[in-house]
């Protein structure tokens, strides 16, 4: 046999596996193009069936196996691990301000339901995979994560997030934290997020969503998403912010470069609480702090930049916040001053 | 049924050299096993049907290659011992042990992480972006892993073939 016969079998075999791999993903849909290469070359189909044979037998045995437990997880990202994700592609940003200034700004995430809307959407919700399948995708304090969809969508998790996905990455729900998304629109398929009760669908956009228990901030930097909350359909459009705490729901304008900024270490609040800017303290230097009930539930609106160690980070916030800081132990104390009037 | 035309041509490729009959035979065995499902609950139904098509053709084929292969067992069993069901069962289990035990020593072989990434990917149908989302590894790390199983059975196959 000569040479060229071995390399033309090499090729094939490799196709062919390749073929094999692709065909079992859960999302595969390309069986014209399969059906091409088959038709290509008679050796094409007589070793794709081959393999596909051995797939087969080897899934069925590997089923019967005892079941594995998941490998350790790489280290966390090192700090600072937003810088990674700061070519996500953007509208141009602005550098970074002082952040003595109150802005109103609202670093809302984006949670867009339009249930009513695309056939895609009902048929998911016809086919929901049991919760117990479902992946969680979870970043630790400090860490950022980024997932890259195969449709060249991507999704930058902030630190302490937890993102659920089903298996076949169809549906996708925020269970806490922050997460940025740019996503390639399809008007077949558009994307789709669970933020508790409310879904945000995009409409072609780039925008961000921030859960943190009955907070839920949305923001649009590009295009347009769609929110649903219980009855209310509402639209929200690139610079637009939509804000929701216990139900009540409040369009704010929003400055587009600073949806999704806490990629940069930069967190805007409008109508939040002390309780939330720590809790984003928290997720980023992964340090314990706990409130006085009267500081927790302080009103406060703003821009902190949140980066570095605890230590760094409240010293330079306490005074925005108004509160002091005191230390016990491992962990941090935060109330109001003593002479504090109420706000 | 919407993909006739192309289930058809599929049909046609992959049983290479099939007289027009025993595609229409496929086709037809195919109709009726997918009669009573309510495709509602499918989320594809365009690649449920692919899918089935092949299976259909590879359940056919009479693939006598020792090894992994449960299916070729079987019917290599069934061809050496025709009348004694007591005797292909015990030889089937055997068999189905011997190759457990071999795809055991396989996942072993490749690693820990390649090995859950294969479960994670094959029986657990999740893609593959996601599994390198959940371990936090690239997408081109989970590609290589699977690569690296799917290339190690694939050896054992071929040299119990050689045998």
């Amino acid at each position: 046999m000569g040479v060229a016969v071995n390399d033309r079998d090499d090729r094939i075999e490799a196709e062919a596996l390749d073929w094999t791999i692709r065909v079992q993903g859960s999302e595969f849909a390309e069986w014209e193009a399969l059906t091409d290469w088959l038709q290509a070359d008679p050796l094409h189909a007589d070793t794709y069936k081959r393999f596909a044979v051995m797939d087969r037998a080897s899934a069925d045995l590997v089923r019967q196996l005892p079941s594995q437990s998941r490998p350790e997880s790489q280290p966390p990202v090192s700090q600072p691990p937003v810088r990674q994700l700061t070519s996500m592609a953007l509208p141009g940003r602005r550098s970074i301000r002082p952040y003595s200034r109150p802005l109103q700004l609202m670093a809302a995430s984006l949670l867009v339901a339009t249930v009513a809307t695309a056939g895609w959407i009902a048929r998911t919700q016809l086919q929901r995979t049991p919760d117990s399948t479902w992946l969680a995708v979870s970043t630790r304090p400090g860490e950022t994560r980024s997932i890259h969809l195969p449709d060249g969508s991507q999704i930058a998790l902030a630190s302490a997030t937890t993102m659920s996905f089903d298996p076949s990455g169809r549906q996708a729900r925020l269970d806490r934290g922050r997460a940025m998304f740019s996503v390639k629109h399809n008007p077949e398929h558009p994307f789709s997020v669970q933020l508790g009760e409310m879904t945000v669908t995009d409409i072609g956009t780039v925008f961000d969503l921030h859960r943190q228990g009955p907070l839920v901030d949305i923001g649009v930097s590009q295009g347009e998403v769609r929110v649903v909350s219980g009855d209310q359909a509402v639209p929200v459009p690139a610079g637009r912010s939509l804000h929701q705490r216990h139900g009540v729901l409040r369009i704010d304008p929003v400055d587009r470069s600073a949806v999704g900024s806490w990629r940069d270490g930069q967190f805007n609040y409008s109508d939040a609480t002390v309780a939330d800017v720590v809790a984003d303290i928290m997720a980023v230097t992964g340090a314990s702090i706990r409130m006085s009930p009267e500081a927790a539930t302080k009103r406060f609106a703003g821009l902190v930049q949140i980066e570095g160690d605890a230590q760094h980070v409240l010293s330079t916030v306490a005074p925005m916040l108004g509160v002091q800081m005191a230390r016990d132990g491992g962990t941090w104390i935060v109330s109001l001053p003593p002479n504090a009037a109420s706000r | 049924m919407a993909h006739r035309k192309g289930l058809i041509r599929f049909l046609q490729a992959i049983c290479r050299g099939a007289a027009a009959t025993e595609i229409e035979d496929a086709l037809q065995d195919l109709w009726l096993r997918c009669r009573d499902i309510d495709t509602r609950n499918i989320n594809d139904p365009k690649s449920y049907l692919y899918r089935m098509a092949q299976n259909l053709v590879l359940d056919r084929e009479r693939r006598v290659t020792r090894g992994l292969l449960c299916e070729a067992d079987w019917g290599y069993v069934n061809a050496r011992v025709a009348d004694s069901v007591e005797e292909a069962t015990a030889e089937r289990s055997l068999i189905a042990r011997d190759a457990l035990a071999k795809i055991d020593r396989i996942l072993k072989k490749v690693g820990e992480r390649p090995s859950w990434i294969f479960r994670r990917y094959r029986l657990d149908g999740v893609q593959q972006f996601l599994i390198a989302a959940e371990l936090g590894v690239s997408l081109s790390t989970v590609e290589k892993d699977l690569h690296k199983v799917y290339q190690a059975i694939l050896r054992i196959e071929k040299s119990s073939n050689e045998e």
